[in-house]
């Protein structure tokens, strides 16, 4: 029973033993817990205020300008100063501006001497080239006058052989023409093949005479002409024969002596053929002493052409301007400014090397030193008192983004406040990612050096997703914004922290604009955290 | 003289016997302190990891937390786990940080709390009367329906989880702690267990109540639970130690983490948590023991006169 008591008590002891836990280890983890002030992003514009600090300046900068290489012995003014026209600013070293002035001279003597050697060398050179021109108007006329003997003499030659080869042309043989040639060698052949088939039926009658004559018989006279009337029909026949064949050889013998009384010559042209050809030839020569007197022809014309060309163009060579040489002007001018800076060493050399004020006004910076010479520029600078001052500042580039010339500031000098207008704003030349901003003081305000404050209000158009800009975090140039969510954990539904990126369309030092889209109406955004936050983290809410 | 002789050699055989009573005696002693060392090494492994250092853990669970890409067999080639039964530098930043820096375990440990209490409440409320009813009362197929309740205890929960499942999410229960505490409620194992013990109840003690003018509640009330109160008491502490322990229920019908008991919760510690994994072992394992030690008693006299009854 006491066992079972004890194991009671050491039960109900154990659970008394785990609720305490149990509120000792949530209020541990409700203590670790990231607490965090979210709110819902509302609509609203962004005001962008640019405050910066800025001095007084001079509205207007005047120099006094003096002669470099002067050699200063005294500066009689400090920054600050007041001047005007009858204020030393300093003194130069006499002893040394003396030399100076001499040193010019001896220069301006050189520089003189100089330009009259140059203005003699331009006068010969003028003279040389009038000579030129002319001798090359010559030489061009004489050339012209020898081309053209030539084309004359050349025009003259292709007449004569042109006149030649037309005489030829006009006695030209008599040759006899080709079909006639062939008619009378056909009319030759005819007659002479003619006489040769005469000859042979002429040969053959006699043979067949022979053949028909008796033997014994006389001559053929002898037979002929009769048949006696013991005769045979057969011999009677042959009779016959013989005497048709006698008839008919008498005929051929007539017509082969006809023949023979009308037979001419074989037909010959190889006289009329060789005259021909050597009127041929002589035509030949003479067509090629034409050709080759055209060709004289126009050799002399191209080449009084080519010599008219080279003569104009030796004229227009000889009439070619010289190189173009400025010396002499920049010796004319480097002589007009020597005397400027001689005649200028010379006034303060007069005055006793003093250098006094032009204007009234307030150095503000000096540019010479004792016993140093003076440099190029403004020895001593000051502002104007007849001009207002401005106020100069330094703006950054976030700034600039909010200001523009025209806009207007409120400004604050010495306790005074003026609203005046940007008058002036340009990127820095020096100092990268700056701008130079100016504000033209009123007339007879501040004090140059004098420290003054100026303030420009900008208002945005109106954004739909405005949050405080405690919000917006950045990383890598991203910005992203933490949003409350919830996430089911073994204690339940928690609130956690859930990164999302944004896109920050515009912001000033309480609030940015936000994209739509990602970021709702209904989005709570945290705001405010008592320790750094993670992606997914789990928080509480702030009570 | 020969009398003397033979109670001589009977005060010596007598000598004889007492020493090999004694090694005997001494063998099952130390062969039985080995068992149960064994049976209450794991008990042990988890006090002692729960003592241990962060750095002593990570060096002895090396080969298993060091390469999640290697297998267990792999593991075992390349090195074995060498357990230090008594920590170099004892600690207790394990519990420190479970107790006082972990909410989450509490969350879980009183979920458990809140269902095993729920289960066991319940269990009483069903299982007592339903029992009391199939010991005592004669009714019509009450044989059939004890068979019934026999086969259903013997079902695992793996061959109910789908009719379980589909009822409880007809009733809209799941994802709730009812979804675990409804069906355990209705577990026929403690109707058998408590059957038992008023089973054993003599019909003449019931009757002589009746007798004396005692109603059926007056029986229930004043003679039942009194005397069957050995196998109540043992239905509740091993109601206790499975609802403490269930793992496949809240699996199956509890999603939402924030509803998970203790036993979920372990396995959710990381590998590089091996020392709070202990602690919780350890706290976890305080309510079964105190429990167990507190209804020893009880569970021994249900369970006699169950097994005589049987």
């Amino acid at each position: 029973m006491k066992r079972r008591r004890t194991a009671a008590g050491l039960l109900t002891g154990f659970f008394v033993v785990m609720f305490l836990c149990t509120l000792i280890s949530k209020g541990i983890y409700g203590a670790g817990l990231p607490r965090v002030a979210a709110q819902a992003p509302c609509r609203r514009t962004i005001g962008h205020e640019v405050k910066a600090e800025g001095t007084v300046a001079p509205g207007e900068e005047l120099a006094i300008n003096v002669p470099e290489g002067i050699r200063v012995s005294q500066v009689a003014v400090q920054p600050g100063d007041e001047v005007g026209p009858e204020t030393l600013l300093f003194v130069a070293d006499q002893e040394d501006l003396g030399e100076l002035i001499r040193e010019k001279e001896v220069e301006i003597e050189k520089l003189r001497l100089n330009i009259e050697d140059m203005e003699k060398n331009q006068n010969l050179a003028r003279q040389k080239k009038g000579l030129e021109q002319q001798r090359a108007a010559q030489d061009a006329g004489r050339e012209s006058q020898k081309e053209n003997v030539s084309v004359n003499r050349s025009r003259q030659d292709l007449k004569k052989a042109e006149e030649e080869l037309a005489a030829h042309l006009a006695d030209r043989p008599e040759i006899t023409g080709q079909e006639d040639r062939d008619g009378q060698n056909r009319d030759y052949e005819n007659r002479a093949r003619e006489e040769k088939e005469l000859q042979e039926q002429i040969i053959e009658l006699t043979g067949r005479i022979a053949q028909l004559e008796p033997e014994g018989a006389g001559g053929s006279d002898s037979g002929g002409g009769s048949v006696s009337g013991n005769q045979r029909p057969e011999e009677a026949e042959e009779a016959e024969e013989l005497r048709k064949t006698r008839r008919d050889l008498a005929v051929l013998n007539e017509r082969l002596s006809r023949l023979r009384l009308d037979q001419t010559e074989k037909p010959d042209f190889a006289g009329e053929d060789g005259e021909w050809k050597s009127w041929e030839e002589k035509r030949r020569l003479l067509e090629d002493g034409v050709q080759e007197a055209k060709r004289r022809l126009e050799d002399a014309l191209r080449q009084q052409e080519e010599g008219s060309i080279d003569g104009e163009r030796a004229k227009e060579d000889a009439a070619l301007p010289d190189q173009a040489d400025s010396t002499l002007q920049q010796s004319r001018l480097t002589l007009e400014l020597l005397e400027e800076r001689l005649e200028q060493y010379r006034r303060i050399y007069e005055a006793g090397g003093e250098v006094y004020g032009e204007l009234p006004g307030i150095v503000t910076e000096i540019r010479i030193y004792p016993g140093e010479r003076t440099a190029d520029g403004g020895a001593v600078r000051y502002a104007s008192q007849n001009s207002p001052f401005r106020l100069k500042a330094t703006l950054t580039k976030d700034q600039k983004k909010y200001v523009n010339p025209g806009d207007q500031a409120e400004v604050r000098l010495n306790g005074t406040k003026l609203t005046l207008d940007v008058t002036y704003l340009a990127e820095n030349r020096t100092v990268p990612d700056t701008f130079d901003l100016e504000i033209g003081l009123p007339a007879q305000t501040g004090v140059l050096g004098m420290s003054g404050s100026l303030h420009v209000a900008a208002q945005s158009d109106s954004y739909e997703c405005c949050v405080p800009i405690e919000a917006v975090h950045e990383e890598s140039g991203r910005f992203y914004v933490y949003a409350l969510g919830s996430r089911q954990t073994i204690l339940g539904e928690e609130l956690s922290a859930e990164k999302i990126p944004v896109t920050v369309l515009d912001k000033n030092e309480r609030y940015a604009a936000l994209e739509t889209g990602v970021i709702t109406e209904e989005t709570e955004v945290i705001v405010r955290s008592d320790r750094e936050m993670k992606e997914g983290a789990i928080v509480r809410r702030m009570e | 003289m020969a009398a003397v002789r033979r109670e001589r050699k009977a005060l010596m055989k007598k000598k004889v016997m007492n020493g090999k009573r004694k090694i005997s005696v001494v063998l099952s002693g130390f062969f039985l302190t080995v068992l149960a060392l064994l049976f209450c090494s794991p008990v042990l492994l988890l006090l002692s990891g729960s003592v241990t250092g962060p750095y002593e853990l990570r060096q002895m669970l090396r080969p298993v937390l060091e390469d999640e890409r290697y297998t267990a067999a792999e593991v075992r080639e390349r090195d074995t786990i060498l357990w230090e039964p008594v920590p170099r530098y004892p600690t207790g930043e394990h519990y420190q940080k479970l107790l006082f820096f972990t909410p989450q375990f509490f969350t879980v440990f009183w979920n458990s709390v809140k269902l095993t209490g729920l289960i066991i409440g319940g269990q009483m409320l069903i299982a007592v009367p339903a029992a009391w009813a199939l010991a005592v009362c004669r009714f019509r197929l009450r044989k059939i329906l004890f068979t019934l309740y026999v086969i259903l205890m013997l079902m695992p929960f793996q061959v109910t989880m789908l009719s379980q499942y589909l009822v409880l999410n007809g009733l809209s229960l799941m994802n709730t702690h009812w979804a675990v505490v409804f069906p355990a409620v209705f577990s026929t194992f403690p109707v058998f267990l408590i059957y038992r013990g008023f089973a054993s109840l003599p019909e003449e003690l019931l009757e002589a109540a009746r007798v004396d003018g005692a109603g059926e509640l007056g029986v229930f009330w004043h003679i039942g639970l009194p005397l069957g109160m050995p196998g109540i008491l043992s239905a509740v502490v091993l109601g206790f130690l499975e609802s403490w322990n269930l793992i496949e229920q809240p699996l199956a019908f509890l999603e939402n983490r924030q509803l998970w008991p203790l036993s979920l919760y372990l396995p959710e510690i990381g590998p590089d948590q091996a020392g709070a994994a202990f602690a919780a072992s350890v706290i976890t394992l305080i309510p079964s023991g105190l429990v167990f030690w507190l209804g020893q008693d009880y569970l021994e006299q249900g369970i006699i006169s169950s097994a005589i009854k049987g």
